[in-house]
């Protein structure tokens, strides 16, 4: 937190950036002193289990909530500011859509109320899933829909794309046609992309950053190749049933015991040494750990910390 | 490199100009239009069907009437059935249009925005490059005008059927729909019961719900109007000596209350002395003299008429206000 | 146009697969001095691998000096790993052709073929990493 002369001005490198963000409904603060950045260019993976403040962190985004505390950044430039609107997309799990237009009209739709809207590329990724421009939005499947509301998405041309849950409810051809559209036009487009998801395997596959809710507040937050290989998992045996003391030199995210064995991902603080049996953990394995422990201290990498100094590497 | 990513570094000057129809709606007006293409529809059959059917109904009256004989016979000579049925026609017809507002606000109010609501299309508009409370505005504004188009022009229609029926037409104008559905009130009743519909759809967020709420409180607040409408302007009073022939001016009027009156001015209830063995001499002891009728004329309708538009017009102001107003501050 | 085909499971790091398919494909010929690769976003289309994963190996096939990022118009390689010998028609490679099939005919497993292979090339090379436990072909 040196350098504090970013804020308040336009810093289009960061899509999205939150600073002691926080969101109350009644008594209960779905989002507490939420303080991350997303660097632009970057497909970001938002996870978290049910009730970790995930959609309330894209309401906030996308002006459909007011933060009760804190601000978001999009661009640099309030969540709130007039020109923003543009500059986003916004994809909901149901993607709702008029069911008695045509796919037509759904795309007529997007040009009639978007001014920088690229009726080519929306027309492109309907046409590449061989969806009929006439068809009513009420007949088509639910892979069919998805492309819709993508092609939808893509054709406001947005420089950040939020989605919720963008394929929780696809069969798994649909889910990889999805998912490989969603990464070629974000590619093409050089669009920031968050998304919200349960599937870490896809999350795994997909996404190059990170942020992890957990209770309404940030565990983890950075570049995947970098939060990643600052865990190991170690299996050993345990010293009095309970975990050898030098392991407490670390931070352990997470200990599970079975008889004498036990097997712990920890966050390294230096070399590890001792009789145990070291791997390197893969991403899922990390989420999982950080999300069965909401109590872990949280993690940033230093291109998550907003006001860090330091030029997105694009 | 590929003409598409070529595309996509030029920014948006690639905005692809697509062969598309000549685009008559543009933007939100173009949105509002398609998405409630039924309910337009359905009032533009509405105001089809019911105009014809007053039309019709209008050539036949004349026709039966000329058949009898009038004008040139005197209305007094006309047969009485033939009046009532007269009556009874308009009054059916009036009696539907006076409904028309509660319609309105159930089937075109109501699910505005709590259908959008509901199926996440109000999600869907609102992350597009508008602003809710645009969104809001050309929603609003379609339905009412919408509202107001329809129940104007039937009540043209009606008004013009009414104005044809000359002499037979019911003299209580004051108690019949044609106060309610001609001129600015059928107009501003619609508009009220539209608002009302669209705030009700907006809270309760559920389309059943809101149509359900809409109808309670609209069916009530248009009985609650009826049973207020004398307030909007005071009665006329005429005095006559007792005894004297009813002048004819209250044939044509609406009388609403009748008393007893002493030459001072003092007023005794229309019952006073009436089972009396002599009432004559129970109301001379009373110093009565005078019957007083309370009435009002036929020019005072049209003004009052203003004042009941007035005062939905300020209602269904203040609902729409209301709306915007929350629309501002809060997420829909 | 090469098709990088990514083995979630195999623990190597998908950017350093897309190296390696580049590597191999040099030295096989399938990609020569010249030859455009394909764009991240055509990668995504046809793999669903992060636009950011596939520049990232572009970078480092850049570092190897094997590829040159040409701004604006693509990816480009600059120098050929194929040798004589790795050509289809070269003798050393119809030789070890061959002793597969041999190999085969006597029941042996592609397994024990594989450990056997890897044996001799360990005392062929020595030094050299032991090599993941699979790297896919294409």
């Amino acid at each position: 937190m040196r350098d504090t002369t970013t804020y308040g001005t336009a810093d289009a490198r960061w899509a999205l950036e939150a600073r002691g963000l926080g969101k109350r409904y009644r008594r209960r603060w779905a989002l507490k002193d939420c303080t991350f950045r997303v660097p632009a260019g970057r497909i970001a993976a938002l996870v978290g289990p049910n009730g970790a403040g995930k959609s309330t962190l894209l309401n906030l985004a996308t002006r459909l909530a007011e933060p009760s505390a804190g601000e978001l950044r999009i661009f640099g430039a309030p969540a709130d500011a007039p020109g923003t609107m543009g500059r986003w997309a916004y994809l909901g799990q149901d993607k709702p859509l008029f069911k008695r237009f045509t796919v037509e009209q759904t795309l007529r739709m997007g040009r009639e109320l978007n001014p920088g809207w690229d009726q080519r590329a929306a027309e492109r990724i309907v046409r590449s899933g061989q969806v009929p421009l006439d068809a009513r939005v009420e007949t088509l499947s639910g892979g069919q829909r998805t492309r819709l509301a993508f092609a939808l998405a893509f054709g406001k041309r947005p420089e950040l794309l939020l989605l919720d849950e963008p394929m929780a409810d696809l069969d798994p051809v649909a889910r990889d046609e999805i998912g490989s559209l969603l990464l070629s036009e974000a590619a093409e487009h050089g669009t920031t992309v968050l998304m919200s998801s349960h599937l870490l395997s896809e999350i795994e596959d997909m996404c190059d950053y990170l942020v992890v809710l957990a209770e309404g507040r940030v565990r983890m937050a950075g570049e995947a190749d970098e939060l990643v290989p600052m865990h190991t998992l170690v299996t050993g045996v345990t010293e009095e049933d309970a975990l050898p003391a030098a392991l407490n030199a670390h931070t352990v995210i997470e200990v599970r015991t079975s008889g004498r064995h036990f097997t712990a991902l920890v966050r390294r603080q230096g070399p590890l040494q001792g009789p145990w049996q070291l791997t390197e953990p893969g991403m899922e394995e990390v989420l999982l750990a950080y999300l069965r422990s909401p109590g872990a201290p949280a993690l940033l990498s230093p291109t998550a910390v907003p006001g860090h100094r330091e030029e997105s590497a694009a | 490199m590929s003409t598409l990513t070529r595309g996509a570094t030029d920014g948006r000057a690639a905005t692809a100009p697509a062969p598309a129809p000549a685009r008559r709606l543009r933007g939100l007006a173009w949105l509002v239009v398609r998405q409630h293409r039924t309910a337009l529809i359905a009032c533009a059959v509405a105001v089809v069907l019911g105009a014809a059917w007053i039309a019709y109904r209008r050539g036949a009256m004349l026709d039966t009437l000329h058949g009898a004989g009038w004008p040139a016979k005197p209305p007094s000579e006309v047969d009485g059935n033939l009046l009532n049925r007269i009556i009874n026609d308009l009054g059916s017809m009036g009696s539907s249009l006076a409904f028309l507002p509660v319609l309105l606000g159930v089937f075109l109010g109501a699910p505005l925005i709590s259908a959008d609501l509901e199926n996440g299309t109000a999600r869907l508009v609102t992350t597009q490059s508008v602003s809710r409370t645009r969104w809001l505005v050309w929603k609003v504004g379609f339905a009412l005008l919408l509202s107001a188009a329809t129940s104007g022009i039937l009540g043209l229609f009606y008004a013009w059927w009414w104005r044809s029926a000359g002499p037979f037409a019911p003299d209580d104008w004051l108690n019949s729909p044609v106060f309610a559905v001609t001129g600015p009130t059928g107009v501003a009743t619609a508009l009220f019961t539209t608002s009302l519909g669209i705030l009700a759809g907006a809270l309760l967020r559920r389309t059943v719900v809101s149509m359900a709420g809409t109808f309670l409180v609209s069916g009530f607040a248009l009985v609650a109007a009826e049973m207020f409408r004398p307030l909007l302007d005071s009665p006329r009073r005429l005095a006559y000596p007792v005894g004297a022939e009813r002048p004819a001016l209250l044939d044509h009027v609406v009388v609403v209350d009748e008393w007893f009156g002493t030459a001072s001015g003092k007023l005794y209830g229309w019952g006073t002395c009436a089972h009396d063995s002599s009432p004559e001499a129970c109301r001379s002891a009373l110093g009565i003299v005078d019957r007083v009728a309370d009435h009002y004329t036929k020019d005072q309708m049209a003004g009052m008429q203003w004042t009941a538009a007035a005062a939905f017009t300020v209602l269904a102001a203040a609902l729409v206000g209301a709306l915007l107003w929350r629309a501002r501050r809060r997420a829909l | 146009m090469v098709v990088f085909r990514i083995e979630r499971r195999s623990g190597m790091p998908a950017y350093l697969q897309i190296v390696h398919q580049v590597e191999q494909a040099l030295r096989m010929g399938a990609l020569a001095e010249g030859d455009k690769l394909p764009t991240a976003a055509q990668v995504a289309a046809t793999t669903k691998v992060n636009p950011n994963t596939t520049l990232k190996a572009y970078r480092e096939l850049e570092r190897l000096e094997l590829v040159e990022v040409r701004q604006g118009s693509g990816t480009f390689i600059t120098r050929s790993l194929a040798t004589p010998q790795t050509a289809p028609e070269s003798p050393l490679r119809g030789r070890l052709g061959e002793w597969m099939r041999e190999a085969r005919e006597q029941g042996m497993t592609a397994d024990d073929v594989t450990t056997l292979f890897d044996t001799v090339l360990g005392e062929a090379y020595p030094g050299i990493a032991p090599r993941p436990a699979h790297v896919p072909a294409n």
